[in-house]
């Protein structure tokens, strides 16, 4: 979610929560015989307002499972979960009193920790990566799509180059026809196929099959030269004097697609950062949620 | 065009060259009995029946025979009426009378006529090969032996709804009609629109009355009592079977209103009883929403409870239209009676209501969906008769609500209307060139209009008109020529007032003089001042992607948007899984346009529904109804692919259980304060806007809405 | 035939069935939650299995207690409420801690000082905090204060109460400067530290920390020996009343006179032994009354010696009665340089222990301090009050983890079936 001047209501609620926090903390941990410690009543407290941020963080996802609930609209949720998640990691370490000495309590503030930073990146990334997303990407699909795009998008080149190439029988049949009857010649021309030199249409067809056709058949992993903008540009550029004008706008055609696999390269690049954040802040805060959970229940048990 | 002369039954008759004899002698008010041949399909002349002396060596079928300069017809005389005798005897020979549609609705048209003619037991034996029945459709049940082989059905499937499923089979005895290429109806590719059946003229194709259409708050009308009516005559009894309840009988009480000025609605009124007052009444203004800085207070609450925007008219039932003139409501503006028709307007414009109706006795009202009005249209006598009602009122109307117009008399009105003509024009046609000589003055009565500067290296957008808006009136002042190009931009109808009226009316109302050279003078300097201004291409693009067309548009802010999908997740829940939102289509600005319906101003989706079932209800947004068949016809009309047909469940409890897909579209999730795919939105990217009000600041401030909202901003509020 | 590029172009090539398959990366993210979270319940049920608790321990156990660890019940007690806390009688099942004062005005819980948890730390180890709930605002049962209403630390710590008094009401007479400046003498030939003394239970203070009283015999005795005649070598007794050391004067002189009768007469003396004896015991006695016992004790004259009382002197074996110094830990600092008037004091009056000021030279408050915690000289419980702990386990209780419940209320006699 982007970052922006929307938020001063919540940023302002949070700052006041955490000030609130800290300042408490002060007269407790200085007063409070025997220290501060998360088994004291405030720092009970704490804990219990901490772990309740996590799980409202934590219920964004199950929020999201059920999109029809009209329990808040979801971007209400989205700010709570960035402000709430981000806010319970000072108020958990206020509870703690920055100490951690048990063995789950150890694990449970490190898992907090790679929580609460990976969310700070995710938050970092979808504040800036849509915006250079929406830029470099100007034909995006949705990222699911993209294995079905590129099979279209390959047979669609697929066809460009048969249409180019089966000149020869059935079209100089139609003109043989055409100027049989004299009438049609001219309708029979403009239908014709491009005029390409058996030379011309062996050369495309052996650029086809060893370039563009590896290129768009596994865009990701290939080092063609079409990967590349400025090689593309020189190999599309290359390929036009090697051909009659007359095909020019198909060659085109054929450039463009081979912008858009590369586009979509870049897409995809782009996505799996922009979500693969998540397999390390989702499994980790689920985790942190059940073994905090743990952790209240025999802290109330003791 | 060339016109050519010739007399039928010892009429002189003045006709286009081209013309068919039949429709020469329904113009001039012969008509000529006709099986094959249905007034909105090609003319292919093989049932014989309008057969004709044409003074040629054999008789002719009247309704491909061209008429011919100096041609004598007969259309009765004893030798045509022989000939047609025998050719519908034969015809009967074969007939399994009464056929289907014969004991249903009783209009069985072969059947009609040879009672007409007397033919009660045909003297020639039957076929020996019996062709058959059909039962595999679950909607319509076709009976090969009542087929006449007409071709009305195969026309209807090809031309009217460009289906291309049915076609003919076997030679001889064993010819008929082929779904496919001859499969059972239901194995075929049909989809079940119910166009052939509309057409066929005999119990061939009859309807299994599976879909139930349901018009609220009224009670049901026969098929027999709607044949009594004159109106309903021509229409297809099989079609009103079908569509039962597509017509609906209702009551109002003296004084009540049948339907409100800015309403939207799809279906039309047929007054059977009592009469009704026609009302012009004001809209309410748009009302400014001031912005304040919000406290902390608000801050808080704001949090829980995001301030709502006032949404565009589009949520409330009524949007604003431009009328500010105040007419007293208890001043009628016409009166109808019985047998005439109302709101057909709405119906088939799919703009407002642009009058309110009140019963002024009680009335009795048959209430009928557009589809029905479709059917009737097209016998073109009908059809004629109801555009010139549309056209008288549509002018009337328009004028008295025209704030130009505030001034002028009632009298000059009444006066103005027969001068002046209503004009349509559809999507790119030029109404004024820059440069020519100025002759009309325009009234945009419904679309949109471009106002384009031309220049040498291209043109430049000036402004867009929408309803209420005018232009030639620079031209006209000045005596001189048009000072830009005007393309419409949809469908657009316009009020043309010539120059004459126009300086008549100039004369007697000094004030309207004043007005609008006042407007004139301003529209000159506010083009000078925004030929600057104006960003082209994002105009360019506003327009080619027709965003201007959509009353609630989709956007998704792509720089907020992480690509999460929750919005189609949310559609797709809300819709039994199957999504009506795709997150993919093209992109103005940084904002992305998806694939869901735009429910544009001028909704092409909704031209040609069999069954009426894609329709607004009282306010703009485009709903499909449940009994829509799953014939796909909107899906193909709608430009932007926001209409998608999907495989239903074979469940019965859908009203139409049996058909095998059925059209979706974007509702607004109307049952829900928010349309799911915002609320869902976790990342405030997506929303449900009026392009026009959103984009006004990409594609120019007061471009497209002004004339559209604020009629006054070119001179009205001085 | 440029490629066109339309909305409804874009959304047919869409296939409205994606959002029901299952894509890597939230397949991914379930697998990796799976994993997650079995594994950690997998760590915590493996530990629930042995029946070992460790995992939800609040923290490493001081080394008395780490057996424990495995077995919270033991100290937190089996039923489930909400804040229960380790309870008094759970510690007094092993420990008695005596209270800290008789007039204390209400009796903390252990754990309010005792906190555990926290590592090797020391258990004891209470921070000011506790002691200043009380004496930072002390009230007493009778409302009187006499010393200080308010201690909040040691820069708020009144005067020593044996410096307050200003006098050393010992009565016994000593000159340090004397035996410093003219004799030669050195602190510890006359102070040194107990040997084996007994230190106060539970303390931190090592016994040997105390400077144990002077004797006269270990100290004194080499060169103030209670002789009473240059021919008689056999000093008198120490701490003997005049009525005791006459007979003890006479019984000697006789022996004397009985030994070497030659002297008799001799000098000027009495010849006849009983009046030899008698002459000289009147001397001697003379002596001891007006010099050898007065030099060191006041003495109160009586009718003759034996009716003469010595006073006995009052030396206080601790002069910080209420607080534990420790002379070893501060064994690298010279003797005089807390102890700054011994060199020059001539009267034992003199009250030599240092005020409070000397020991915040050192012990301030502050980051540089030597530390100046109530527990750094005090001790809570008044160990005086101690009562005896009977055992009531056996090794196999504390150490075996398989048997928790058994121990939070312990049986008076663990029977062998109940050691299975």
């Amino acid at each position: 979610m982007r970052i922006d001047k929307t938020h001063q209501s919540w940023a302002v609620v949070s700052a006041i929560i955490l000030g609130v926090a800290i300042l408490l903390y002060f007269p407790y941990a200085v007063l409070y015989p025997g220290g501060p410690s998360g088994n004291t009543w405030p720092g009970l407290i704490y804990g219990i307002i901490g772990y309740a941020m996590m799980l409202f963080a934590g219920l964004m996802g199950a929020r999201k499972r059920v999109p029809l609930w009209r329990v808040g609209r979801a971007q209400v949720w989205m700010r709570g979960h960035l402000w709430l998640g981000a806010l319970s990691l000072p108020i958990l370490l206020l509870h703690s009193a920055f100490t951690a000495r048990g063995p789950l309590t150890i694990l449970l503030m490190t898992l907090l920790v790679i929580t609460v930073l990976s969310g700070i990146t995710g938050a970092l990334l979808q504040h800036f990566l849509p915006k250079r997303l929406t830029a470099s990407v100007q034909l995006e699909t949705i990222y699911e799509q993209i294995p079905e795009v590129r099979e279209q998008l390959l047979s669609e080149a697929g066809g460009i180059v048969e249409a180019l190439c089966a000149v020869p029988e059935a079209e100089s049949a139609v003109v043989a026809a055409g100027a049989a009857f004299g009438a049609g010649g001219p309708a029979a021309d403009e239908d014709a196929g491009p005029e390409l030199t058996d030379d011309q249409r062996a050369n495309l067809q052996q650029v086809y099959k060893h370039e563009i056709f590896p290129f768009l058949l596994n865009p990701e992993k290939s080092g063609s030269p079409l990967a590349d903008v400025v090689r593309s540009k020189a190999f599309f550029e290359a390929l036009r004097r090697q051909s009659p004008v007359s095909i020019h706008e198909a060659l085109g055609d054929l450039e463009s697609i081979c912008e858009e696999e590369r586009q979509l390269i870049e897409q995809r690049r782009k996505y799996l950062l922009l979500h693969g954040w998540l397999l390390v802040h989702v499994p980790l805060s689920i985790t942190l949620l059940v073994l905090g959970g743990i952790h209240a229940l025999v802290a109330i048990h003791y | 065009m060339k016109t050519i002369e010739l007399t039928i039954d010892d009429k002189p008759v003045v006709v286009e060259e081209g013309t068919s004899v039949f429709d020469a002698a329904r113009m001039s008010g012969i008509s000529i009995p006709v099986l094959c041949h249905a007034q909105n399909e090609r003319p292919i002349g093989v049932c014989r029946v309008c057969t004709v002396d044409c003074g040629d060596k054999v008789l002719q079928a009247s309704c491909v025979r061209p008429a011919e300069n100096g041609m004598k017809v007969f259309t009765a005389s004893d030798k045509v009426k022989k000939h047609r005798k025998m050719v519908l005897e034969l015809l009967m020979s074969d007939h399994p009378s009464p056929c289907a549609r014969q004991r249903v609705s009783g209009d069985c048209e072969l059947e009609t006529q040879a009672a007409a003619e007397g033919i009660v037991t045909p003297r020639f034996s039957k076929r020996v090969s019996p062709r058959g029945q059909d039962d595999s459709s679950l909607v319509i049940s076709v009976d090969h032996e009542a087929c006449i082989l007409c071709d009305r059905c195969i026309r209807g499937c090809d031309e009217i709804r460009q289906n291309h499923v049915l076609g003919r089979r076997g030679k001889g005895y064993n010819a008929g009609i082929s779904f496919d290429l001859n499969r059972p109806m239901g194995n075929s590719s049909c989809v079940s629109c119910g166009e052939c059946m509309v057409s066929c003229p005999t119990g061939a194709l009859t309807n299994k009355s599976i879909i139930r259409t349901v018009l609220p708050g009224g009670e049901p009308v026969g098929v027999e009592e709607l044949k009594q009516l004159p109106f309903f005559q021509k229409v297809s009894g099989t079609f009103l079977e079908l569509n039962k309840n597509a017509v609906i009988k209702r009551h109002f009480k003296k004084g009540e209103v049948i339907c409100r000025e800015g309403d939207y609605g799809s279906t039309a009124f047929y007054i059977l009883e009592g009469q009704v007052d026609i009302f012009l009444a004001s809209m309410s203004s748009k009302q400014a929403v001031a912005q304040e800085a919000p406290s902390l207070i608000e801050m808080f609450s704001n949090i829980f409870s995001p301030k709502k925007k006032p949404t565009s008219g589009s949520r409330t039932g009524s949007i604003p239209i431009d009328a500010t003139v105040d007419l007293p409501l208890d001043n009628p503006v016409a009166q109808l009676g019985a047998g005439d028709i109302f709101g057909e307007m709405t119906c088939m414009s799919l703009y407002p209501r642009s009058a309110t109706v009140r019963a002024k006795t009680d009335c009795v009202m048959l209430e009928m969906l557009r589809n029905v009005l479709d059917v009737i249209q097209r016998n073109k006598t009908l059809r004629a008769e109801i555009e010139k009602n549309y056209r008288k009122r549509a002018l009337e109307d328009h004028l008295r609500t025209v704030p130009l117009f505030a001034s002028l008399s009632p009298d000059f009105i009444e006066d103005l209307a027969h001068q002046v003509e209503l004009v349509r024009y559809s999507r790119g046609e030029v109404l004024t060139r820059q440069g020519e000589q100025a002759r009309n003055f325009f009234l945009v009565r419904i679309g949109f209009v471009k106002m384009v500067e031309d220049h040498a290296g291209g043109e430049l957008v000036l402004a867009y008109q929408g309803k209420g808006g005018y232009f030639g009136e620079i031209g006209l002042i000045n005596r001189g020529t048009y000072a830009f190009t005007v393309t419409a931009l949809d469908n657009v109808e316009v009020v043309r007032i010539g120059v004459d009226a126009f300086n008549k009316m100039l004369e007697r109302f000094p004030e309207i003089a004043a007005s609008l050279r006042a407007v004139a003078t301003e529209r000159e300097a506010h083009n000078r001042r925004h030929s600057a201004a104006v960003s082209a291409m994002s105009l360019e693009k506003f327009l080619n992607q027709g965003l201007m067309e959509a009353n609630s548009l989709l956007v998704i802010d792509l720089e907020k948007c992480t690509r999460c999908d929750q919005c189609v997740r949310a559609c797709s829940d809300a819709h039994d899984g199957v999504t009506r939102l795709v997150r993919e289509g093209l992109r103005f600005d940084k904002y992305l346009v998806p694939t869901s319906c735009r429910h544009c101003r001028d909704p092409l989706c909704m031209i040609g529904c069999p069954v009426g079932s894609i329709r607004r209800r009282n306010s703009l947004e485009t709903v499909i109804e449940d009994w829509c068949v799953g014939c796909g016809l909107c899906a193909r009309n709608c430009p932007f692919g926001n209409i998608t047909m999907h495989e239903l469940p074979g469940t019965t409890t859908q009203k139409a259980a049996v058909t095998k897909k059925k059209a979706t579209a974007c509702d607004l999730c109307q049952d829900l304060p928010e349309p799911s795919c915002v609320y869902a939105c976790p990342h405030d990217a997506a929303k449900r806007v009026d392009p026009n009000d959103f984009f006004k600041e990409i594609i120019g401030a007061g471009t497209l809405k002004a004339p559209a909202l604020d009629s006054g901003a070119h001179g009205g509020k001085r | 035939m440029a490629r066109i590029r339309n909305t409804k172009k874009l959304g047919q090539r869409v296939n409205r069935t994606y959002l029901k398959r299952v894509y890597p990366i939230p397949q991914w993210r379930r697998i990796l939650t799976f994993v997650f979270i079995a594994a950690s319940l997998a760590w915590l049920g493996f530990h629930a299995v042995a029946h070992d608790q460790t995992p939800y321990t609040a923290g490493p156990l001081t080394a008395q207690h780490a057996f424990l660890g495995k077995k919270c019940a033991v100290c937190h007690g089996e039923n489930v409420s909400i804040g229960k806390r380790v309870a008094d009688p759970q510690c007094a099942a092993c420990h008695d801690g005596p209270i800290h004062q008789a007039s204390q005005t209400f009796n903390p819980a252990c754990i309010s000082c005792h906190v555990e948890h926290r590592g090797t730390m020391r258990l004891a180890g209470t921070a000011d905090s506790g002691c200043v709930q009380c004496h930072g605002n002390l009230q007493t049962q009778t409302g009187k204060l006499t010393i200080a209403a308010s201690v909040k630390s040691f820069d708020s710590h009144p005067e020593f109460g044996s410096v307050v008094s200003g006098k050393d009401a010992s009565g016994l007479k000593f000159n340090h400067q004397k035996h410093i400046g003219e004799v030669g003498q050195k602190c510890a030939d006359c102070h040194t530290p107990a040997e084996g003394a007994k230190g106060a239970p539970h303390s931190h203070v090592s016994p040997r920390a105390f400077m144990t009283l002077p004797t006269y015999e270990g100290t004194c005795m080499p060169c103030h020996a209670l002789t009473i005649d240059d021919k008689i070598a056999d000093p008198l007794p120490h701490k003997k009343q005049p009525d005791e050391l006459h007979p003890m004067v006479e019984e000697q002189f006789r022996k004397y006179i009985a030994a070497h009768p030659g002297d008799l007469g001799k000098d000027g003396t009495p010849a006849a032994s009983g009046a030899w004896v008698a002459f000289k015991v009147a001397a001697a006695e003379k002596k001891l009354q007006d010099e050898t016992c007065a030099r060191c004790h006041a003495v109160v004259a009586g009718a003759d010696f034996a009716s003469a009382v010595i006073v006995p002197p009052q030396v206080p074996s601790r002069w910080y009665t209420k607080a534990s110094f420790d002379h070893s830990a501060h064994k690298e600092l010279t003797c005089i340089s807390c102890h700054v008037k011994a060199p020059k004091s001539t009267v034992s009056s003199d009250i030599l222990v240092p005020g409070i000021a000397v020991c915040r030279d050192c012990h301030s408050s502050g980051s540089s301090s030597a530390g100046s915690n109530c527990s750094t000289c005090h001790i809570y419980h008044d160990w005086t009050k101690e009562k005896p702990v009977d055992g009531k386990y056996m090794i196999e209780q504390m150490t075996r983890s398989t048997a928790p419940h058994s121990m939070t209320t312990p049986p008076a006699v663990l029977t062998p079936a109940q050691l299975q």
